[in-house]
């Protein structure tokens, strides 16, 4: 399973490197998103979900995309039949608020508008892990959110807003994150 | 102590070399094992580390953060035996790596399974790392063992010396003692062997206060002994061998007599004993065997008893086999209506997962209607604000044509009393044409009378009584016009008012429109929200079903286990029956021959008895030719008493003197070896 995630992230890499030559490929986002759903996965693996939204023995791990089909698409070709543990991945669209029950990691692709922040919300709410990719996704209650440094890809973590949300993230995790405050 | 010195040297060489040898094993496998201990005390501390440095720096690799993972192989720097460290990633590539200043160009080797070897003096660890179960690349350790190798170095130098020590040392003692123990020992054998010669004037050095100093007094002591006892029997034997001379010639004549007498009378009494042992043991054979007659018989009637028992304990085996028969089909048919039960359960869980599949569905359509309801909700609840804003519109309208009625309603009353005033006005006006009427009537009359002088006049009054007529028709016409207009303007005003309470029931039916509208703002509302929470409740129900339908599959899979097992049961179940019956039949056929046993030891049992009756018979017989044997034998020993006294006298005078003649000669042989003096 991490030789098909290694072999996803050397994919973006190659994919990035397109986007670089050609400016014109669209690629960037595609490719962005292969790395990001490696990271999705290790996500998963290194969270720890509050007992009542623990995903049971059978029952798989939902990855929550919100931000159009395009985006859950690329989301799922790069999870690409993954696991975690015994937990087969499922990546679903997430649109309205109504859908993040169920859901235990709510990706906000794109800009953070007002329907993403009641999105982020809910996924306080329902004890979901919420992870965007634009400036200030953090710092505006989300836990996660994705920037670049260089050509690699590095995450933010608000850890107050993990721990309202009921999650808990290991210490190795938070150890290659760069750390932020609600309201920053 | 022929050869003695060089015996002694032969064990102390043997001693010594025996010694060498054993230490020198010893300090082989002392520095084998420590070899062996060091290395696999490096090893294991080496993998720790490198399990330690692996967990801590899986989630870099996981997250593709050389920075991070390079730090954290940084922190081995505080480890003086960590040469060089590095990541491989799954494929092989070097992902982060570390080597402290003294090994910049250490050159990394490539990728190995897990693994730990010696290459010189550097050790080699490939430690996977994992990340939740899974590897998801290694971790290398180059460590520095020539410590290890210098250790041993000095443990092997260590060894020898005390190797060589313990040599010289063990042959110094071996020679010491050599000299302190045997030397006086060679004394005391030398001593020994004299006394042994006969010589007992020998006497060793007693000085030694040690076991051998005592040895040396106690053997002096012994000598001395030896030496009074020869002298003082060297006195006695000469008087002894005199007195004994003389017995010898008169023992040698009573003793011929008496061995004459002596042979006939020993010949009779031993016929007559070997008959008497003869019958004795004839009688003891018989009572024997009449013992081990009715030994036999008590045996073989307890041995009936216990067939007997056997039968009966046959008897119950085979009710109990009988009942366990019965329990066995019992059992049987147990397992069969277990094995329908479970076809049965298989059935209705079946059944359970296709009802569980249909109410998911079911689930998925209350959810999509749950969904379809609460847009349906929302849009009405958008449209009755926008209704209720619409009658809010429309009672404002209202009130403004009640308020438009009600001044029309003034306006029209002010116009019928205008009316009013105009008809007055029309009376007036009437009168006026009257009178001039009357006026151009009396003007035509005068002109009539004026005649020719009065036409132009006439012609006037003719004009003025036209204009009178016409002011009267005018009038009239006017009068018409404004009861036609009073009229109309009643008709307004009743029309007006009846407007106006229109307007007023409108307005009323509006507000009673906008609370029954509000109230249906309310309870759409209350309806999506209830929407919404069926929304909710459908996917937790949903999630719940998934939940049920996994465990009805699990419950699927153990009844078809349970299945299984009950048919494996089922067969294994006829098999025991099978066996029971072989059992029981087993248990007849042992009842049948215990029954056969039981007559054989019967009849056994009758033999014995019979023969331990003919063995009394016997003993009887034997015990009556007893009785006339011992009045012989009661004779014969009379007169074999005599005999023997005579004998036994002469015997013992001559088999002491003889003793003593031979003593006596003895004695003085031996005397005469040993030097006193």
């Amino acid at each position: 399973v991490s030789r098909r995630t290694l072999r996803g992230v050397a994919l973006a890499a190659c994919l990035a490197c397109a986007a670089w030559l050609v400016p014109l490929h669209a690629g960037a986002s595609q490719g962005g998103y292969d790395a990001k759903a490696a990271f999705l996965l290790n996500f998963a693996r290194l969270v720890i979900w509050p007992l009542a939204a623990r995903p049971g023995p059978d029952e798989p791990v939902v990855i929550g995309v919100a931000g159009g089909e395009a985006a859950r698409e690329a989301i799922e070709r790069g999870i690409d039949g993954a696991s975690v543990e015994s937990h087969r991945i499922e990546v679903r669209s997430v649109e309205k608020p109504e859908q993040v029950p169920g859901t235990h990691i709510l990706f906000v692709a794109g800009e953070l508008d007002a329907d993403a922040e009641t999105l982020i919300e809910a996924a306080r709410g329902h004890a979901a892990l919420s992870v965007g990719e634009s400036d200030g996704f953090a710092a505006r209650g989300g836990i996660i959110n994705f920037f670049s440094e260089g050509d690699k890809l590095r995450f933010e973590i608000n850890l107050a807003a993990a721990r309202a949300t009921g999650l808990q993230i290991s210490s190795h995790m938070l150890g290659l994150a760069r750390l932020v405050e609600t309201g920053e | 102590m022929r050869g003695g010195a060089s015996i002694s040297r032969r064990l102390t060489s043997a001693v010594v070399a025996t010694t060498a040898a054993s230490l020198v094993a010893a300090a082989l496998l002392f520095v084998a094992y420590d070899t062996r201990t060091g290395r696999t005390a490096l090893i294991d501390r080496s993998v720790m580390l490198a399990r330690v440095v692996g967990i801590h720096s899986a989630v870099a690799l996981a997250f593709d953060d050389t920075s991070a993972a390079e730090e954290t192989l940084a922190s081995l720097a505080a480890a003086d035996s960590v040469l060089a460290a590095a990541i491989y990633d799954e494929d092989g590539r070097r992902f982060a790596s570390f080597a402290p200043k003294s090994a910049r160009d250490f050159a990394f080797p490539a990728l190995r399974s897990q693994d730990q070897l010696f290459q010189g003096t550097q050790l080699h660890v490939f430690q996977p790392i994992e990340l939740k179960g899974q590897v998801i690349g290694t971790l290398f350790l180059a460590f520095d063992a020539s410590p290890l190798a210098s250790r041993i170095g000095w443990y092997a130098f260590i060894v020898g010396v005390v190797l060589v020590g313990a040599l010289g040392w063990s042959s110094l003692v071996a020679s010491r003692l050599h000299r302190q123990i045997s030397r006086p020992l060679a004394g005391l054998v030398e001593s020994s062997r004299a006394i042994s010669e006969g010589d007992l004037r020998v006497q060793v050095n007693e000085d030694a206060g040690d076991e051998i100093g005592r040895l040396a007094r106690t053997f002096n002591g012994m000598a001395r002994g030896l030496r009074d006892l020869v002298e003082q029997v060297r006195q006695s034997t000469g008087a002894v061998s005199e007195v004994s001379l003389a017995l010898e010639q008169r023992g040698a004549m009573l003793s011929r007599e008496a061995q004459r007498q002596g042979g006939a009378i020993a010949e009779v009494t031993t016929s007559v004993e070997q008959v008497g042992s003869a019958f004795v043991e004839a009688n003891a054979h018989v009572e024997e065997l009449a013992a081990s007659s009715r030994e036999t018989s008590t045996s073989i009637l307890e041995m009936d008893a216990a067939i007997g028992e056997i039968a009966s304990h046959m008897d119950e085996l085979t009710r109990a086999i009988d009942t366990t028969s019965v329990s066995a089909s019992q059992v049987a048919a147990n397992i069969e209506e277990v094995v329908a039960s479970v076809h049965t359960l298989k059935g209705a869980t079946e059944g359970t997962i296709g009802s569980l599949s249909e109410l998911s569905a079911s689930v998925l359509e209350v959810k999509e209607n749950a969904a379809g309801s609460l847009t349906l909700s929302e849009d009405s609840s958008g449209e009755a604000a926008v209704g209720r804003s619409a009658v809010g519109e429309t009672v404002d309208a209202m009130g403004e044509i009640q308020s438009a009625f009600e001044r029309l309603a003034d306006r029209v009353a002010r116009l019928a009393e205008k009316s009013q005033s105009i008809d007055e006005i029309i009376q007036v006006i009437k009168g006026v044409a009257q009178q001039t009427g009357m006026l151009s009537l009396n003007a035509a009359i005068i002109a009539a009378q004026a005649g020719e002088h009065g036409r132009a006049f006439s012609v006037v009054a003719d004009q003025v009584s036209a204009l009178a007529d016409r002011s009267h028709r005018s009038a009239r016409e006017i009068a018409d016009l404004i009861h036609a207009v009073q009229d109309d303007t009643a008709a307004a005003v009743a029309a007006v008012s009846e407007g106006s309470a229109k307007v007023e029931r409108g307005v009323a039916r509006s507000r009673v429109a906008d609370e029954v509208l509000q109230k249906i703002l309310q309870k759409t509302e209350a309806q999506a929200g209830r929407a919404r929470e069926i929304a909710s409740a459908t996917q937790r129900q949903g999630n719940d079903l998934g939940r049920v339908q996994g465990a009805m599959r699990t419950v699927r899979e153990i009844v078809d286990q349970i299945d299984g097992a009950a048919q494996v049961q089922q067969s294994a179940t006829a098999e025991i029956g099978r066996t029971i019956g072989n059992i029981r039949q087993l248990g007849v056929a042992v009842r049948h021959s215990t029954e056969e046993q039981r007559r054989g030891s019967r009849l056994i049992a009758e033999a014995a008895s019979r023969v331990a009756e003919m063995a009394g018979q016997i003993a009887d017989a034997i015990r009556a030719q007893a009785s006339s044997r011992e009045t012989i034998q009661h004779a014969m020993q009379v007169f074999d008493g005599v005999a023997q006294e005579t004998t036994r006298g002469v015997e013992a005078i001559n088999s002491g003197v003889a003793t003593l003649s031979a003593r006596a000669k003895q004695l003085e042989d031996g005397v005469g070896r040993f030097k006193t003096r």
